[in-house]
């Protein structure tokens, strides 16, 4: 086996003249002893073979120690190591003549040759330092030969990694998974070596120096990046001359205590522009690059009225952190071109990537289950949830033809995002999807797919590119269906087909319909063995509203389909809420829920769910069935709503898992509130749910949280 | 610190996921971790604070395609985050074949992010290494979050270099984008390992 591994040269190795230092010492100390005691280290041997055994053992170590050597550095580097074994002879021979004992004829400068050892053994220890060196070249890898019962190639020092240069003219073309940067200049096919185009009234790029930015105020030091020039030397002069506004509301309470003889908002009401205050626009721009954009108190003091001040100026100055306030960015950025921003280096670019599948791919997504779509059981006919069904479309995928959409408007929200141009997927980079229908496919595509709003207004070609982004494995089919009412818009691309996915939905109608207390509920994931699925209101559903259905595989943008489903419900969901949920005491899935005392164990486990604020845990008993469900919700919340709740959706999970799809979570999404309802995967009619809710900053970590605390509970 | 097993026919790789402290490289690993088959993955060793910081390294051994008769393997580390732990982040660094730089998109992080691509220049080039020359891919997590920045600064801030590598959009957490930023790392230090071996070759037979 070799090991191979990037290092400093040998030369820059302290430890390597470590080693020649302490090999001189050794040498010292024999000569010495030699010198002192009389024993002469001289070989019998012809004087003439002597002196040629030197350079013939430096010559075979350098052969073997130093690989891949040139003819002219190996005869280079044995002439070296000799001239230093002769020189260190000399030397020796003159030390030995001054202490006068050495019975060696051979003495001081007369002494020429100098004899073969000890030279011989301390004059090849140069080599581990100057190995390197002799080679000629720097080295990428270091070879280090280890044991191998086979035959081993052996691993010489290689030059150095071949980096993927941008100067190659074999582009590759880029993973099919990846998001690539984008090149500046698409049509033209030729990266733009220029600075980004500028705004009107474009300049040269002026100097710091003419422009000096206002005090207070160190000049940012681009982020190691030689070849980008900062921000306020490309920028047009006109931009630079627009200054920018952040609210004065974001920076209020930097201000040191006191400074003020009136309240904030009174300050607020009384700058030039209430409420906001003016920053130069070169300032920012210089900074920008920074990640962090700060101004001094003379840039805004001019802004303030001087009365209002209760301290002087210089007082606030001196008292604020650092002698600075901190900007808020998020108001700056927005206000920046896009192409001031976009500009950059050229794509990376790696021969040969193209040859290399993507090598891991999750579990579960490698071989999609084949199943058959079996016949709606008879229970799950009969079901309180027996809507009828519109499924025209199944027949016209089999026979190739268009499903029929006479049926179906679209909301304002879908229309909206027909915006984007529709030669989308074909100007995209090779992507695997098979659409089915144009029309359906492209706009449920477009829903489904995450949404880059910043690009979308600012650069068409990269928002096209942000839809044709692979983000969902394989190809995307598309149904449109109908229930009580309510139009099902469902996509696919995963395992989990898109009828499999209608009929969720229409399972879970009433769930995603219904308020329970103060969960109002606008948006559903349900989590499974073969991907997840997304139900998100589009309208009123008590009315003719519809739901969005995303079917995501297993390791697809599960939280970017959220996202984006989320921004084409836009504010319409919250009409979902005002559908009261009537006859709750008639529904045969009421279960009679009896309240116990937590064990010690579910106490320890509210303990670690720390994402979703305070909760209380609660466990209650369903009588019929024997199983617990524990709850882990905000105090005073209705436990045994959400309760109810859980043991729907759980039924809906029992009647889908009929069908082929299995779920075992649902993550419904009530505004900043979450509440993640876990089943187990196993199929036990005894197993516990386990209810976690709350309001949270962290969603991905509260479903972390609730998926530990679930399998801390035996659930699986 | 490729490592190649002739006799077995295998070739080690070393990815290091690199970034400020808390934002997602060990989230990045569990996820691989919980997901690539029980066949393809060791066990991921995770030495943890007790709030859950990465107090040294962590390190998931993961083997995946055969690439010309040869099995690929890689060796996932993260590196501490935090500023103090700069040491260890330069030992893990060493022998790196391939760096997942992960980012957190929130605007309030956006200067760790630059403060730590910086300090990953710096540790590279501690051991003579380039980040020009070395494969290495930007993924932003976080992305579910409601304060996050625009990936379009997101990349002016730390992918504006003189060549411009893939970013990726994900959420750790639940593994959007984990394993698009893992097969695309892989994949360029696969190409960049065999075409080197392909030029080893070509010198010896020369």
């Amino acid at each position: 086996m070799n090991r191979r591994r990037r290092a400093v040269s040998s030369a820059r190795r302290s430890s390597a003249w470590l080693v020649v230092a302490g090999g001189l010492v050794l040498y010292s100390v024999a000569v010495v002893i030699f010198a002192l005691t009389g024993i002469s280290p001289t070989l019998l041997l012809p004087w003439w073979i002597a002196q040629a055994v030197p350079p013939l053992v430096y010559a075979l170590l350098i052969g073997v120690c130093v690989r891949p050597v040139s003819v002219s550095r190996w005869l280079g580097g044995t002439g070296l190591l000799w001239a230093i074994h002769m020189l260190l002879g000399i030397l020796t021979a003159g030390v030995v003549a001054s202490i006068g004992a050495w019975s060696v004829d051979l003495s001081g400068v007369e002494a020429f040759p100098p004899p073969l050892i000890p030279e011989i053994l301390w004059v090849p220890l140069l080599l581990i330092p100057l190995r390197d060196s002799i080679a000629g070249h720097r080295p990428a890898f270091t070879g280090r030969r280890v044991k191998s019962h086979e035959t081993d190639r052996k691993m010489a020092p290689t030059p150095a990694r071949q980096a993927p240069t941008a100067t190659t003219a074999h582009v590759v073309a880029p993973s099919s998974d990846a998001k690539w940067p984008q090149r500046a200049s698409r049509d033209s096919g030729e990266e733009p070596e220029a600075p980004p185009a500028q705004p009107s009234g474009a300049r040269t790029p002026t100097p710091l120096a003419s422009n000096p930015m206002p005090s207070g105020v160190a000049p940012a030091q681009p982020i190691s990046q030689p070849s980008a020039p900062r921000l306020d030397e490309t920028a047009g002069e006109e931009m630079l001359n627009t200054p920018m506004r952040i609210s004065f509301d974001r920076i209020a309470s930097q201000f040191p205590a006191g400074a003020f003889n009136v309240p904030l908002a009174e300050v607020s009401a009384s700058l030039p522009e209430p409420g906001h205050l003016s920053i130069p626009s070169r300032l920012v721009l210089a900074q920008l690059a920074e990640g962090l954009v700060q101004a001094g108190w003379d840039v805004i003091a001019s802004q303030i009225p001087e009365r209002l001040l209760a301290v002087t100026s210089q007082e606030v100055a001196e008292q604020l952190t650092d002698g600075r306030l901190t900007l808020p960015l998020d108001e700056l950025v927005p206000q920046v071109p896009l192409d001031l921003l976009t500009s950059g280096g050229k794509p990376v670019q790696v021969n040969g990537i193209e040859r290399f599948p993507a090598p891991f791919q999750p579990a579960g997504s490698l071989e999609p289950p084949v199943r058959e779509e079996p016949e709606p059981p008879a229970e799950w006919m009969a079901s309180p949830s027996e809507w009828p069904l519109v499924e025209e479309a199944d027949s016209d995928r089999d026979t190739g033809e268009l499903p029929v959409l006479e049926d179906v408007e679209l909301d304002e929200t879908l229309t909206r995002l027909d915006e984007i141009e529709p030669e989308t997927a074909s100007e995209a980079e090779p992507v695997a999807m098979q659409l089915q229908d144009t029309t359906t496919s492209e706009q449920a595509m477009s829903l489904s797919e995450p949404e880059m709003p910043v690009h979308a207004t600012a650069h068409p070609e990269t928002a096209r590119d942000a839809l044709a982004e692979p983000r969902t494995h394989g190809s995307l089919d598309v149904v449109v269906g109908s229930a009580e009412g309510a139009k099902i818009l469902a996509s696919s691309s995963s395992s989990l087909g898109v009828d499999a996915a209608v009929a969720v939905a229409k399972l879970l109608l009433p769930v995603l319909g219904t308020t329970r207390g103060a969960w109002t509920t606008n948006q559903i994931t349900l989590k499974g063995q073969d991907g997840a699925l997304i139900l998100t209101p589009l309208g009123s559903l008590a009315g003719d509203g519809s739901v969005l259905v995303s079917a995501v595989p297993l390791g697809g943008s599960l939280a970017l389909a959220e996202i984006a489903a989320l921004r084409a419900a836009g504010t319409s969901t919250a009409v979902v809420a005002a559908r009261a949920r009537d006859g709750a005491s008639d529904d045969p899935l009421d279960a009679d829920l009896l309240e116990t005392e937590p064990t010690s164990k579910v106490y320890r486990t509210a303990a670690s769910l720390d994402a979703l604020g305070s909760i209380v845990a609660t466990t209650l008993h369903i009588r019929e069935t024997g199983r617990d469900l524990h709850l882990f919700l905000p105090p005073e919340s209705d436990v045994h709503d959400i309760a109810r709740l859980a043991c729907e959706i759980d039924w809906a999970f029992i009647a889908v898992g009929r069908l082929g799809p299995r779920f075992h979570a649902a993550v419904l999404r009530c505004g900043a509130r979450r509440l993640i309802i876990r089943m187990d995967r196993r199929d036990t009619a005894d197993s516990s749910i386990i209810i976690v809710g709350g309001e949270t900053a962290r969603p991905g970590l509260a479903c972390r949280q609730a998926e530990d605390a679930a399998l801390a509970l035996g659930v699986r | 610190m490729s490592i190649i097993n002739y006799a077995k026919r295998e070739i080690s790789f070393k990815i290091v996921y690199y970034g400020a402290g808390v934002v997602g490289k060990t989230a990045n690993l569990q996820y691989i971790h919980q997901w690539l088959p029980d066949a393809n993955r060791g066990n991921l060793i995770s030495l943890a604070t007790g709030d859950e910081r990465t107090l040294f390294f962590d390190f998931l051994p993961v083997s995946a395609v055969s690439v010309r008769n040869f099995t690929a393997k890689f060796q996932l580390y993260t590196v501490p985050g935090q500023v103090c732990y700069n040491m260890t982040r330069k030992l893990v660094l060493r022998g790196v074949d391939g760096v997942v730089f992960v980012a957190d998109s929130q605007w309030d992080r956006l200067r760790d992010n630059v403060e730590s691509f910086r300090n990953l220049q710096e540790n590279l080039k501690e051991y003579d290494y380039d980040l020009d020359e070395t494969p290495y891919v930007i993924q932003y997590n976080k992305r579910d979050l409601p304060n996050v920045a625009p990936v379009a600064y997101l990349d002016f801030l730390v992918n504006r270099r003189a060549r411009r590598v893939p970013s990726f959009e994900a959420v750790a957490v639940d593994g959007t984008g984990v394993f698009d930023t893992l097969n695309t790392v892989s994949r360029m230090v696969l190409a960049g390992g065999f075409a080197r071996e392909e030029e080893e070759a070509t010198h010896e037979h020369a």
